[in-house]
């Protein structure tokens, strides 16, 4: 059992409840503090990413030992797919931490803002590593709690009425998510995912089961913000403060939504073929939607939130194509050609993202709007933000030397081998119309001449602002490597290998 | 037994339906404690004293918390009229609740009765737990050390719940 | 918010200290009987809100008690971690292992780091609860003056 994996959450929990009580009487504490140990959070993380490989780390949490191959404790689970998501919540994480040392300066109450950034960190940590369904809600629920809180930070009204459209959202799909867990239970008595599959595979009724999926698709639907559960994410993303928008939208509807609805659909349930098309239908129509949500918003932030929806249709549709053919029983190498895409498109999206909404914030701090009308000119005084948006907006429409082309690409290859053409014409199409919804961001931001002079004595934001922003941007460019097949090979095959093998997550934590 | 549950429940249907619908919030209140009360006793009938305890004290506390603030404040809620919009919202919402139901009860019928069939993972608390954790009562060895981490993890959303109060009730929010 | 009548007062005066003592009984016993952690640190809330209640709170007072008591709760949380993790340096080396000696089942000091465990949580609960009484209080006359 190798130690370091329990310090993910340990970490990041006790180093909230430090900074309530030290950074009362020390200032400036928190800021350092919540960087250093989100520093130290993504070297391991990055150390488990080159050395887990094909392996599956399984921690036995009180040294509980199975009875009878019958788990009795709490599991933690680190395996190729977890370990992907647990590096980008880590490094987004530590990238927003940085970059709110200039901009939280602003608002009043630093030591409560610290401490539920640590708190939803160490949530999200905790719903990533772990292999119990009721210990996922458990982390679930303090992730979404201090989200709740933090999206209402600025306490500003229309703040406070977004965060509570997102709680009473959040508590319907809490509800939904706890009730499926209750029917889990009553149905096989036992909550590790892993047996859970044991469990199922001596047969089921088809009814419950199907009732069952329903339940967890549209509860962590919910917390993912797939159409047509969207209702709360524009609101909740676009007034939180910048870091912690790009932390909503880069890491974590991803983290409490993506990542558990793939998890528990390849390796917790039996792959169907109705619900394979349900998710894939679900993933096109958000594709599809959002982004014609998205092309008639002035707001930077709202426009941006509306894109999040339709990139996450993309990973979603792509993941379902994946479901339909492994349904089908053949074809194995283009359903995990289909999964790669999205995985891809999935890391991708948290680097592109996470950085256009830095760089919404930095708009905000110098300028003081979100609305796209009153800014421009904006390149000659701020050169780092023009440049680094530049970057992220042809990365998130797909243009070729930039990470996003590469996963457009690979998910459109995907669904034209499987046969399935609309598809890819639709993603086509959805593409372009983003390149012009980010045309019209760049134009509208940086180079349009504003007539007013308001504009004029604008200087570019302090360094912890910009430091996070190039280190982004230059993240957006390095991922593209990821296509290469030797780094392919090693980060990217373990993730895919786990989830298209129907029995080797199950077996491999049961007989450990 | 599963008559007076059923009684019991019933009542705890009405107290939630005329908390929704009092005028005066301070009955309104009153008509939560009925259901939480009610559930106290459903869990006394089924022989779990542990959850009777916290949630006879945790209603308690509610109660007097939420009777403290309606008098403080206000006792008049606001009222708005519904629009077209919003009787096709309660349609919709009352619609989907109705399918849930029924699917619910479709989805039962192929389900034992809860508690009475062999147990997969609780077998092995109940057979020498207080052995295993040294505890008297297994309702404590089962919740702070087989899954313990559970356990911290509520902890942690209690003091979240709380953090997040208290940054939401700030005055001034920017300097 | 103003006090009551010197009857409640003096009500209060006599019962809240029997409250209290109660909660730490239901606390400390956690592990031999029903109740545990979070019903006795609900019960002891509820001993320092009837007092609030029934005195009236000044308000300058009170915000100094908030703080303290976020202190307090912030403490007993983490001490819950600290041990946690102190199952890592002891005994078998693993996260939140039972390492101390179980002792007789049944007496009071028994069961390991069980009684640990529960009066940490109860601590912890009950300033969870305290501050949020005091916090719709205090917001609300802050929001006056």
């Amino acid at each position: 059992m190798n130690p370091l994996i329990p310090l993910f959450v340990v970490i990041p929990l006790a180093g909230a409840f430090l900074i309530m009580i030290i950074g009362r009487f020390i200032e400036e504490f928190n800021k350092y503090f919540t960087s250093l140990v989100l520093l130290f959070l993504t070297c391991i993380s990055f150390y488990f990413l080159f050395t887990t490989g094909e392996k599956i780390f399984v921690y036995k949490v009180g040294g509980w030992e199975p009875i009878n191959s019958v788990p009795i404790g709490i599991y933690m689970v680190m395996d190729g797919f977890t370990v992907i998501v647990v590096c980008i919540i880590n490094l987004i994480g530590f990238l927003s931490a940085f970059y709110s040392i200039s901009y939280i300066k602003r608002y009043t109450a630093g030591n409560y803002f610290y401490a539920l950034f640590c708190l939803m960190i160490g949530g999200m940590n905790g719903v990533v590593l772990s292999g119990d369904l009721f210990n996922i809600f458990v982390f679930l629920e303090i992730s979404v709690i201090s989200s709740y809180a933090l999206v209402a930070f600025g306490v500003e009204s229309n703040e406070l009425e977004a965060s509570f459209k997102y709680q009473i959202l959040g508590g319907l799909a809490s509800f939904l998510i706890l009730f499926g867990i209750g029917f889990i239970y009553w149905k096989t008595k036992t909550l590790n995912i892993a047996d859970i599959k044991e469990a199922f595979s001596s047969g089921y009724n088809k009814t419950t089961y199907l009732f069952i999926q329903i339940l967890l698709l549209s509860g962590f639907g919910l917390k993912a913000a797939i159409i047509p559960f969207h209702a709360w994410l524009p609101d909740a993303h676009s007034s939180a403060p910048s870091p912690i928008s790009a932390m909503l939208s880069g890491i974590f509807i991803k983290a409490v939504g993506i990542y558990v609805i793939i998890r528990l659909f390849f390796n917790m349930f039996v792959i169907s073929e109705s619900m394979a098309i349900l998710i894939t239908t679900l993933g096109t129509v958000s594709m599809v939607i959002g982004v014609f949500l998205a092309i008639g918003q002035w707001d930077i932030k709202r426009l941006l939130a509306y894109h999040s929806i339709s990139q996450m249709g993309y990973v979603v549709m792509s993941v379902g194509i994946g479901m339909i053919l492994l349904s089908r029983g053949a074809k194995s190498e283009i359903a995990s050609l289909a999964i790669a895409g999205g995985i891809f498109h999935l890391i991708n999206h948290a680097a592109f993202k996470g950085l256009l909404f830095l760089n919404a914030g930095a708009i905000e701090y110098t300028t003081g709007t979100r609305n796209l009308k009153e800014m421009g000119g904006l390149a000659k005084s701020m050169p780092v933000t023009s440049a680094t948006s530049f970057i992220a907006s042809m990365s998130i429409s797909g243009v070729p030397p930039f990470n996003g082309f590469f996963s457009k690409l690979i998910i459109i290859i995907a669904a034209i081998m499987a046969k399935f053409y609309l598809l890819a014409l639709l993603a086509v199409i959805v593409s372009i119309i983003t390149l012009a919804s980010f045309l019209k961001f760049q134009r509208y931001a940086f180079y349009n001449k504003s007539d007013n002079n308001k504009n004029q004595n604008i200087r570019e934001v302090p360094f912890p602002m910009v430091f996070s922003m190039v280190v982004l941007s230059i993240i957006c460019v390095l991922l593209s490597l990821l296509v290469l097949p030797e780094i392919r090979h090693a980060i990217l095959t373990p993730a895919i290998d786990i989830l298209t093998d129907p029995v080797k997550y199950s077996t491999s934590i049961l007989v450990q | 037994m599963d008559l007076t549950i059923s009684i019991i429940v019933g009542f705890m249907i009405l107290g939630a339906l005329y908390a929704i619908h009092a005028r005066d919030l301070l009955s309104s209140v009153i008509a939560c404690g009925l259901v939480g009360y009610s559930l106290v006793i459903c869990f006394l009938l089924l022989k779990a004293p542990d959850l009777a305890i916290v949630q006879i004290v945790v209603d308690t506390i509610t109660l007097i918390i939420m009777v403290a603030v309606v008098l403080d404040s206000s006792r008049e809620e606001s009222y708005f009229k519904l629009d077209s919009q919003g009787y096709i919202s309660a349609i919709t919402a009352v619609f989907l609740g109705l399918m849930l139901l029924y699917f619910y009860s479709v989805s039962i019928q192929s389900l034992d009765v809860l508690g009475k069939s062999s147990l997969r993972m609780a077998k092995h608390y109940i057979e020498g737990a207080t052995q295993k954790t040294g505890s008297a009562n297994l309702v404590t060895g089962v919740v702070f050390d087989f899954r313990g981490y559970d356990t911290m993890g509520e902890a942690v959303v209690l003091v979240t719940a709380v953090l997040g109060v208290l940054t939401i009730l700030r005055i001034k929010g920017k300097k | 918010m103003k006090g009551m009548t010197i009857i409640v007062k003096k009500t209060t005066q006599l019962i809240a200290g029997m409250i209290f003592m109660y909660g730490i009984y239901v606390i400390v016993h956690g592990h031999l009987t029903p109740g545990g952690g979070f019903a006795g640190g609900v019960v002891i809330a509820g001993s320092f809100i009837l007092v609030t209640l029934s005195n009236g709170g000044d308000f300058m007072k009170l915000l100094k008690e908030e703080s303290g008591t976020t202190i307090v709760e912030s403490l007993a949380t983490i001490l819950v971690i600290v041990i946690a993790v102190s199952g890592f340096l002891f005994g078998t080396k693993i996260f939140f292992n039972n390492f101390l000696p179980k002792g007789i089942v049944g007496h009071l000091v028994s069961a390991g780091v069980l009684p640990l465990y529960n009066i940490f949580v109860g601590t912890e609960v009950a300033a969870s609860i305290f501050i949020i009484f005091l916090s719709l209080i205090i917001f609300k006359e802050e929001s006056k003056g």
